[in-house]
Order: C-alpha cells, then structure tokens, then sequence
C-alpha cells in the first residue's frame, strides 16, 4: 500500500514537472497534460479538454477525473490561448464545483422560506406563468451561457413565444464593445486576435487591467520581456494597479480623460502630418454624430469637417480635460505617427462601463485607421471580454433584445425571414419590435404593474443580477414588495439574487454538462460532460426544453414549427424523435451538437462561419470564420479584413471592410466629442468612486468564493484609498467606513495603499463580495447607443463608523 | 497538494540568483531545468492553504517577477 501510494505521489510529481518544464521551455511538443494510456493506467486518472470556466481569456485546461470527481486540473499545452499556463482561479477551477451548498433540488418559495419540489411541478410553474401572460415573460442570461444555452433560450422565446424579452449580463459588460464595432466596421468583433499580443512593440492598455482581470494573456506579454524583447507598455487608467508597476508609462486620467486622449492622438496625427493618407483615402470614410438622429451610422463628414472639429483637441487642451500632461499625449502622438512600429490597443470594462461607451470605442478604432496601424498581425485594437462566452453566446448567437443569431436584428423583415426559414416557423412569428435591454427589463419587473412595469415573470439563468445590477436598490430590490412578481432563478449556489427568488432551480455547471464557449478573438472551444451534477441538478439546456416541451403538451402554437412539430425535435437515425425533455433522455443524444448544427447555418451571413460540431471535438477552439479547404480541412482566421489572411478579402484589395455600413468597403474612422461623466463629485458627494474586479475572485465571487484558498487569500470588499484622502478623513487600514451616494449606503473596511492605488479624490471597491454590494451605490445612467451603464464613475461621501 | 509552477526571474542577476538560494533551501520544492529567466518547479505542501501560502512567498521574492501554476493536483 505503501509503495503504491508513493508511485502515485512520484507520478503526480512528475506530471507536475513535466508539465512546469514543458512551460518555461517554451516547447511546442507537449509531455503533459495528454498522458499516455499507461500513465492514465497507473494514475487512474481520465483527462479530457474544457476551456476554464471563468474569464474571457478562455485558456484550455486538462481535467483529470477520478471516480467520477475533478481532483486534477493542468493547464493545456496544445492550447495557443495559454500554451500550458494558467492563472490562480483557472488552477482552482476544479474545486468550483464542490462548494458545500450546491443547489440540488427545486425549491419553491413559501413565505419566507423554500420547500422542495418536483422538476415536475416546477416546469409546470413556469409553463404557468408564461401562459398567464406571454409578452410579460423575460429571460435574463448570461455570458456564462454556453453557445447551445443560448440559442435554445433564444429560440424559445423568440421563435417559440414570438416575445423578443431576453436580454444577457453581458449588455452590462461589452455592449458598447459591440456598438463600437459595429458603428466602425459595419459588423461586430475584433478584427484581430491575441497573436497581436506576440508581435506588438507597443501595448496600449486603456482602462484595463490585464495582469488580474486576465492573467494569462498578461503573463504571455510578461513572457515576450523574460525572453529579451523589447515591448513598451502604457497603462492608461484611473487608478494603479498591478498592471501598473509592468509599464513603462502610466498615463492617470480623470473620468472619460480617454475621449479627450483619443481625440488628441487623431489631433496630433493630423497636425504632424503623420496620418496614413494612403489607407485613409483607400479605405475610411469620416462620420460624426447626426444629433437630430442619433443612430450608430451618424452622419457622413469630409475629412476638412473632421480636421476641424479635432482643431481645439491640443495636447494642451487635452491635459485641461484629462489630467493626462501635455508631453505624454504628444508622446503616444508620436507613437501611432510611427508607421515603423506595432501598436495593439486593449481594453475592456473600463471603456465599455462608460456613459460614452460607444463613442470611446469608436475614437480608438478610429485612431487605429487613422495612423494605419491596422490590418497586420501586432498593429490592432482589440478588446476583451470578461466572460467566458460573451462574444459566442451574446454577440454571435444573438441574445440580446434586438438581435437574432449570426449577426442579425429583429427589426430587419429579412433577418427576420431568414431566422423563421432556418427555424422552420409560420411566416411573421418573429416580433418586429426589440425587447427591453437589461436596465429596462429590470426597472419594469421593479415597477408595479399597473404603474406600467409590465414584466411580470423573469427566469434568470447562470448569472446574478441582484449583484450586477447598478442602483439595484431600484431596479433589483423594488421586486421585494410586488406580490404580483415572479422570480425564477436557475442557479447552482445560493447567490444575492436566489434572496429574491420565488422558484430556484438546481443546474449543472462546467464540466457537468456538454458545452461549447466563444472567447474574445473569436475561438470557438468545445468540451464534453465529464462528471454527473450532484442531486437533481441539470443541465439549463434541458430547462429551457422541459419547459418548451410542457406548453407544446398544452397546445402553446408557438412551441410548434409549420408542420405541427416541437420547435426542438432531435430526430435519432430512425428518424424517430428522442424524448429529450425528459431528463433520463437527455444525454441518449447529443443536443448541443444539435443545437449547434442548427446555428451553424446562420453564421454565413455576416462571415462568422463555424466548422461542424466535430472539427472543435478535435481542437482546442477555432477561430472564425472556419473555412473549408479544397482538401475538406477546416481553416481559422486569424486577421480579419486583411488580404492576405481573411479568406473573404478579394485578391489585390489590400484591405476590404467587406460588412460596411456605408457599403463601399471602407471602415468609419469616427470624431465624437469630450464630454463630462454622467455624475461628477460635488460639494455633497466630494469623491469619484469606481467598481471591478480582483485577482482571486471571478465577478461576483459565487464560484470563487467556495474555493477556500481563494476565499481566504480576499475574504471581503474593501474600500482602496490614497493615502492623502484617508489621512486629510484620519482613516487608518482597517477603519469601518459609511460609503453614501445618491442611491445607497454601504458600510466596508478601508485599505489604504493597498493592492491598487486609486489618486487623491477616488476611492475603489470590488463587486466580487455579496455581503457588500457596491451596486447598491452605483448609477444606472447608460450609454445612448449601447444601453450599458456606467460602473466607473459615481459620486460617493466617506465617513468612518 | 502538488503543484507545478513556473517563476519567472527578473532582470537584475543578483536578485535573481539571491532569489534562487532562497528557492533551492527549501525542501518541498523541487527544482526543474531553468530555461532563460523561467525555472520550472514541483512543490509539495500537505494544504491546498500551504501551497497558496508558499505561491504567495514566491511571489514575494525580490527577484522574482511573475509565476505562473501550470499543474496541481487537488486531492488532499
Ligand atoms: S486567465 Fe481566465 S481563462 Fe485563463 S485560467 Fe485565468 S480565469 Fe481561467
């Protein structure tokens, strides 16, 4: 016995090792994580493929599974997302699963406690509810959706309950992203990927904190400097971080210092006369807001016109409305006037978190375009994601209130038609009219009904809004005294928002179920269940289906297709239908690659092409668009638009925005002006508060939370201070502090020169900890195009308990 | 508890080679093939606390710059 617990100590060490070695060598052949059958043999270990759980870095990790448990996780060699490596929480990713409270069966509320009940009588509850009324039916999901979660849930309601209500968290995280992209390229999502993060001489990071919020693409640039090559990075934010002390230059602005930067590097450019004229006249038209209507196409500009409104943009004016000295905007003016350099721009909450979301994404597109520095690998702006499927399920599926899947919108009677054709749907089942974006749909379940909050049941899956929301004490914790509203929360712990919930609902997660993740350059990534969930916990697929499959049994005319059939039928090779509503049927099939075949056919359009369900069983993610080859192999994309690289750019057009919204191939290089953050400080509130995230905890802490190493290592929220504002308060470490805004009142410990230095007048709190929810402070002002709100930016007033 | 990292050592030579006696004394840690400024390493704690504990003091070391965890088993 002894021996052999020693053989499998000196195993695990040596896979350990192997796997370090493999790492710093920088080898491409891998030793570890794929075990040879004798290995496995000895260790008793399966290992099989996931991408993490968490953040949009979507690195690949091995699992190592034993007796139906994870009690092994290694990061992934053959993945390129992280070649091998991986950060503190995806290393702890395994333990997410087996926090003690796992939600294991339906509860229902019963005044002020639960009571378990059937899956039955619950899928009944819902069915209820929805056929009580249903356009007063929402879904609010999720990022964490995986790709076939997703589009169930948006076929369901949308195509099923021809209710266009479903709207995800990720409209609080990257909808100005998408906005941005759109407004620039006529089509959502990088035109890069993180192979720019190889070949870049500069990295620009605006507002972003890569080193904790995504750690292995941080390190992947870290690793360029072990090596000995040269990179210069810039670190332009509200506050230090530990993204900070790796720059060479920290630019500190004020809130939304970024338009002022943005608009004074494009002032530069033209006053230097180091623009690109030539990919400027080959390839970008000129646009401006159109304030009698504002849309995301504005209005045509001539470059004079443009010239013009950059005019009073001087670095001098620029230092004026960011903070930022006039020598560091002439100095990235002189870095984007360099054509012989790389530049790649990251970013991610703090420009998309904005009341001028949209228009800061398009400035810095627009400062890409303008000096050239697009197009090749190194030279990009490229933003991330915070959510592991942000981009797959929201932006590519289609899951927010006005969109369809492959990149298409309700109020288009085309994308309409296309949608109700590959669906198989009556002509005219789909809403013409978009749902409510996430703040809308909330504020009207918030509101009585017969005040006009005309949202009566809402059914959240895999995420938590009675955290995220902003204001939440009016668009979360109003529900509380509506009797007439219904929560239905399908979660796998308790959380802030189960607090609420009138029917909980026990899920799978991770690697307890099959799933498919898009990351944030475009990388499709499969995995299969490994493991069982624990109780009655299932899949949030087969949610939606049991619930679809219950109203078909009533007779709900909009669960069925034109010939009369179930929206979700999965034919087996009889060309019998399985029963896949039923939950001791579910896995006789594989319904994600079902669902997935379905909606591979809608990426066409837009050129977001996938590759069959299999190709990804093989890879470690694929990005789009997959094209097939004369041979019948699949092939990536690494650079959009750019010959050479992106299969749809005709031969000898250089670069060709093949999706532009003014149809003539060219991209729109964008001026908007600086304006001020939607709350400022004041005599009342005197300080500039802003919210994130911290290394150890992912969002809202509720899977990173029950590892205990990770809770320990950041048990609670704190409040980060300068070290003059606590002294001028005569605060000390560890002080209780009474946190007021306009809308809340918290109560939190100080941390004064801490992990992150914000400068004099601002104070940070993480949103991670749910018995301090700093949304109870923040705003819920959103950006006019995007919808998303601003968490960066409130007014706040500090005195010590 | 074991995990496999990688540290990755700073510029400066004596921190790093300072920074390399402190590693190499201590017993749980067993030491791979440096490969420029990246050494990769087994340690072996009886805690999933213990080993976080020692990621943490690695970190800490002035020489030090970065570490990445590229392995751990979770089976205490
Ligand atoms: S960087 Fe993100 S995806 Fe990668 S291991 Fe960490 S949390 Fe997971």
């Amino acid at each position: 016995m002894q021996k052999s617990q020693s053989s499998r100590r000196d195993f695990i060490k040596s896979a350990a090792m192997a796997s370090a070695t493999a790492v710093a060598a920088g080898i491409s052949d891998p030793s570890l994580p794929i075990l040879s059958a004798a290995e496995v043999g000895d260790s008793g270990l399966e290992w099989n493929k996931a991408p993490c759980r968490f953040c949009g870095t979507g690195c690949h990790v091995q699992v190592g599974v034993q007796d139906g448990r994870v009690v092994a996780v290694a990061g992934d060699k053959n993945a390129d997302v992280n070649k091998g490596l991986l950060c503190v929480k995806g290393y702890h990713v395994g333990a997410a699963l087996y926090g003690e409270d796992r939600l294991t069966k339906p509860l229902l509320r019963e005044g002020d406690s639960y009571v378990e009940i059937s899956w039955d009588k619950a899928i009944n509850i819902i069915a209820d509810r929805i056929e009580g009324d249903p356009h007063k039916f929402a879904i609010y999901g999720s990022g964490q959706w995986t790709i076939p979660e997703g589009y169930a849930a948006q076929k369901f309601i949308k195509g099923g309950l021809s209710n266009n209500h479903i709207d995800p968290n990720a409209r609080l995280c990257m909808a100005s992203a998408v906005t941005g992209f759109l407004a620039t390229y006529g089509v959502d999502e990088p035109a890069g990927c993180y192979d720019d993060l190889d070949e870049c001489d500069v990295l620009i990071m605006w507002g972003n904190n890569p080193a904790e919020m995504h750690p292995v693409l941080f390190s992947r640039v870290i690793d360029r400097r072990s090596r000995g090559e040269e990179i210069t990075l810039i670190d332009i934010g509200t506050r230090r971080t530990r993204t900070t002390t790796q720059c060479q230059h920290y630019l500190e602005m004020k809130g939304h210092g970024d338009l002022a930067i943005a608009n004074g590097i494009a002032h530069l450019l033209i006053k230097n006369d180091t623009y690109n004229k030539e990919f400027v006249e080959s390839f970008c038209n000129f646009k401006a807001p159109d304030s009698d209507n504002p849309n995301l196409h504005g209005k045509g500009i001539s470059f004079d016109d443009y010239k013009v409104m950059l005019e009073r943009y001087t670095p001098e004016y620029v230092e004026e409305l960011s903070g930022v000295p006039a020598d560091d905007i002439r100095m990235l003016g002189d870095l984007f006037g360099n054509p012989d350099i790389k530049i790649t721009s990251l970013w991610c909450m703090g420009m998309n978190q904005h009341t001028r979301g949209t228009a800061i994404n398009t400035l810095v597109h627009g400062i890409h375009l303008l000096s050239g520095h697009f197009g090749t690998p190194g030279d990009a702006p490229t933003s991330l994601t915070g959510q592991p499927s942000a981009c797959g399920t929201v932006r590519e599926v289609g899951t927010l209130a006005h969109t369809l899947s492959g990149g298409r919108v309700v109020a288009n009677p085309e994308h309409r038609k296309h949608t109700e054709e590959y669906w198989n749907l009556p002509e005219g089942r789909i809403n013409p009219v978009p749902g409510y974006h996430t703040v809308l749909m909330w504020e009207k379940f918030c509101t009585p009904s017969d005040q006009g909050g005309d949202i009566d049941t809402i059914w959240v899956q895999v995420t938590n809004p009675g955290q995220t929301l902003p204001n939440l004490n009016k668009l979360f914790n109003g529900k509380k005294e509506l009797k007439e509203k219904f929560l239905i929360v399908s979660e796998v712990y308790p959380t802030a928002t189960t607090v609420l919930a009138d029917l909980i609902l026990p899920s799978a997660m991770w690697v307890e179920k099959n799933g498919v993740f898009g990351n944030s350059e475009r990388r499709t990534q499969q995995w299969f269940k490994m493991v069982d969930p624990p109780g009655d916990a299932r899949d949030d697929t087969w949610q939606t289906i049991a619930v679809a499959h219950r109203l078909f049994e009533r007779g709900v005319e909009g669960m069925k297709d034109k010939d009369g059939k179930f929206i979700f039928e999965v034919l087996d090779e009889q060309q019998k239908p399985v029963p896949i509503w039923q939950w001791e049927n579910y896995y006789d099939t594989n319904v994600d690659k079902h669902l997935f075949e379905e909606y591979r056919q809608f990426t066409r359009l837009k050129h977001k092409d996938l590759a069959p369900y299999d190709e990804y069983v093989k890879e470690r993610g694929l990005r789009w668009p997959v094209v097939q080859q004369e041979d019948g192999s699949w092939k990536e994309t690494h650079f959009r638009f750019s010959e050479g690289y992106d299969p749809y750019v005709e031969p000898g057009k250089g670069m060709q925005f093949y999706h532009s919204s003014t149809k003539d191939d060219r991209a729109q290089i964008w001026f908007h002006p600086w304006e001020p953050p939607a709350e400022v400080p004041d005599e009342e509130y005197p300080l500039m508060m802003t919210t994130g995230r911290v290394l150890e905890h992912w969002h809202t802490g509720t899977m990173t939370r029950r590892i205990p190493e990770l809770n320990r290592a950041m048990p609670a929220a704190y409040i980060e201070m300068n070290p003059e504002d606590a002294a001028a308060y005569e605060i000390r470490n560890g002080d209780l502090i009474r946190v007021e805004s306009r809308r809340g009142v918290i109560e939190l410990q100080a941390w004064v020169a801490g992990r992150g230095k914000p400068p004099v007048g601002t104070v940070f709190i993480p949103f991670f900890d749910e018995t301090i929810l700093v949304n109870d402070l923040t705003l819920d002002a959103i950006d006019p195009f995007s919808k998303q709100p601003d968490y960066k930016k409130c007014a706040v007033r500090i005195s010590k308990v | 508890m074991i995990s496999g990292l990688v540290v990755h050592f700073s510029e400066d030579e004596s921190l790093t080679n300072a920074a390399l006696i402190e590693i190499k004394a201590k017993a749980n840690i067993d030491i791979g093939i440096q490969s420029e400024r990246c050494l990769p390493i087994v340690v072996e704690t009886d805690s999933i606390e213990s080993s976080h504990k020692m990621t943490d003091w690695l970190f800490e070391l002035e020489g030090v710059s970065h570490v990445d965890v590229t392995y751990v088993h979770l089976d205490e």
